[in-house]
């Protein structure tokens, strides 16, 4: 039931088609997003519970949180489950994003590809890659992920959630290739 | 040019640096000052200190204080022997700094207000990847080791110079930040409305830096700003009323330039040029204000004669761009002769970049879901110096060949030295 996001002009490449990110990645992008999901939550909790205590006691003018207990309507809790209903919604579309994320080592440069509602087509060339870092939080660990940090003079761009295998071939590849080419800034 | 240029820093120079220290230590005691009582015996809680022990302890804190400082500085020695400016210092922390003086990028003197009372200045060594400050040599030294450092002879031109009656008045129709200032001071003074007290004026005090920097600190900073061509082909700026201040452009390392005019400008045709360079977090100013033309001169000088002929004519947004963004008139740009430029406004401001194409890092195309819907891409190139040219609103097609040929001609058009090192500046030694 997921539905692609089929890249079209000017997002394609003529000539190649760019390489996917493994499977894997999906599962900890949606447990990223659940991870952020939760903390929404917490925090449209916490502001809620701010809001309505400062209403009742400035309206009221009574201390005693029995009755603010009881003033409190149960139904106020729902609002605490938007942010899952939301996380439900993007469920698919974490899926939808991953099938549009791609990269492709061109002859003499790098092409990346990202988004979802906010899609980026990025062309990099090796001649201007300054830094190759390789980093890795602890769920990405979990699944045997890295991202891939590529810096050049304007900036970092980085690629998440590659094979460890892969990223290390990239690095090699890419710093390689960056001092044989390198041109001044 | 066979002995070494070498010596110690100014005396003045622990003083200084020991000021900081002693009102730190000053604060602190008088923070602390309910618990001692001076020369009276005051309550129980209070510790008894005669007025001779106080003076003691006093005299022996500051002098202990300054006298580390002048033992740092009497350790001091700088020496150019070459190529190589060593700088050694300290007593307790040891500072030795040796710099290759292969890779200078600019030397530039600071003379700070107060400095310039006394006859002190900081000399200041750009080099690729590093900075190097000499605090408070005099003046003559100072320019001794610039002269041996630069090896210049003084043939400088200078291109243009601000007027202060132009800058005072550029500054006032400078509507935008006017209006932000004041909204600035209205949040300040907007307990007082409120409550009546005039205590809560205090508030005023936390937003007196921010509209300060704004207003007032503008004038101070940018009076007498003058634009010199060195005899070696970089660009200095020279500005400031109390603290004099320079800062050096070198073309090679021009990543892009930026003409802002704001609205109420634009009848004096008065802009604002800043000039992006690698290694610097956001663009630098060349010029706070002057003639368009000025400005176009000044485009000549930094990238070549092809770059001045664009700025004008630009390729305006398509139909669609309207419904994206209410600004889509002023939007445009072109891309040939090897240079990339385009053209921004929002209501208060007209911004025009230009950029030499051969200085574009990556090229990024961007959407997002309104201009998806409408078939609308930007395409953005991102340069050096915190800066990226776009060109908003296109159509996905025209995007697609914008992005390819922006790409191949920053390949073409880039200065290919083989063998050379990122970062390596020809200073023509």
């Amino acid at each position: 039931m997921v539905h692609d996001i089929q890249p079209e002009p000017p997002f394609t490449l003529s000539g190649a088609e760019l390489t996917r990110h493994p499977e894997r990645t999906v599962r900890v992008s949606r447990i990223a997003t659940a991870l952020g999901v939760l903390g929404v939550t917490a925090l449209l909790g916490a502001l809620g519970f701010m809001v309505t205590s400062t209403v009742y006691l400035t309206v009221t003018k009574s201390r005693d949180w029995h009755d603010m207990l009881d003033w409190w309507d149960a139904g106020m809790a729902l609002i605490a489950v938007l942010p899952a209903a939301f996380y439900a919604w993007r469920w698919n579309r974490i899926k939808a994003a991953w099938t549009f994320r791609g990269y492709h080592l061109g002859a003499e440069e790098l092409y990346l590809r990202t988004g979802l509602l906010h899609r980026s087509f990025t062309v990099l060339a090796y001649a201007r890659i300054q830094e190759v870092n390789v980093s890795s939080g602890p769920i990405q660990r979990r699944y045997r992920l890295v991202t891939v940090t590529i810096s050049s003079a304007a900036g970092s761009d980085a690629v998440e959630n590659v094979d460890p295998q892969t990223a290390r071939d990239l690095r090699d590849r890419l710093t390689e290739l960056a001092r044989e080419r390198r041109l001044p800034v | 040019m066979t002995e070494p240029l070498q010596g110690r820093l100014h005396p003045v120079t622990p003083l200084r640096r020991s000021w900081a220290v002693l009102v730190g230590i000053g604060i602190l005691t008088y923070n602390q000052r309910d618990l001692f009582s001076v020369g009276t015996s005051g309550t129980k809680e209070q510790i008894d200190v005669p007025v001779w022990a106080a003076c003691a302890i006093v005299t022996v804190l500051v002098g202990g204080v300054v006298s580390l400082f002048v033992a740092a500085w009497w350790h001091s020695h700088y020496s150019l022997d070459g190529d190589t400016l060593g700088y050694r210092s300290g007593l307790l922390f040891k500072v030795r700094r040796h710099c290759d003086l292969d890779h200078v990028q600019s030397v530039d003197i600071v003379r700070p207000f107060l400095g310039r009372l006394i006859g002190v200045c900081t000399l200041r060594v750009v080099m690729s990847g590093t900075t190097m400050t000499l605090s408070y040599l005099t003046l003559n030294q100072a320019r001794t080791l610039k002269a041996r450092i630069l090896a210049e002879d003084t043939s400088d031109e200078k291109l243009y110079q601000v007027k202060t009656k132009d800058l005072v008045l550029a500054l006032l129709l400078d509507i935008g930040t006017n209006v932000w200032s004041l909204v600035l001071v209205a949040f300040g003074i907007l307990p007082y409305v409120l409550s009546g007290e005039l205590l809560t004026l205090s508030t005023l005090i936390a937003f007196v830096p921010k509209v300060w920097r704004l207003t007032g600190k503008r004038l101070f900073v940018y009076t007498g700003w003058s634009v010199t061509r060195t005899a070696e082909g970089s660009y200095r700026t020279d500005y400031g009323m109390f603290d004099t201040q320079q800062y050096t452009y070198r073309d090679s390392r021009i990543a892009s330039i930026e003409t802002h005019q704001p609205l109420l400008w634009r009848r004096l045709d008065w802009v604002e040029v800043k000039v992006a360079v690698a290694g610097a977090a956001a663009p630098g100013l060349l010029v706070p204000v002057c003639p368009r033309s000025v400005a176009e001169k000044m485009v000549l000088h930094l990238l070549g004669a092809e770059a001045v002929s664009h700025l004008h004519e630009p390729v305006p947004a398509p139909a669609e761009a309207r419904k994206a963004t209410p600004f889509y008139k002023a939007l445009g740009y072109r891309l040939d002769n090897g240079f990339f430029t385009s053209w921004r406004g929002f209501f208060l401001r007209n911004v025009t970049t230009v950029a030499p194409v051969g200085r574009i890092q990556s090229v990024s195309i961007d959407q997002g879901p309104w201009q998806r819907k409408l078939g609308l891409a930007s395409v953005y190139a991102h340069m050096a110096g915190g800066n990226s040219v776009p060109a908003a609103h296109r159509t996905n097609v025209e995007s697609a060949d914008l992005a390819t040929c922006l790409y191949e001609h920053s390949m073409d058009y880039a200065e290919a030295k083989p063998g050379h090192q990122a970062g390596l500046v020809n200073t023509g030694r």
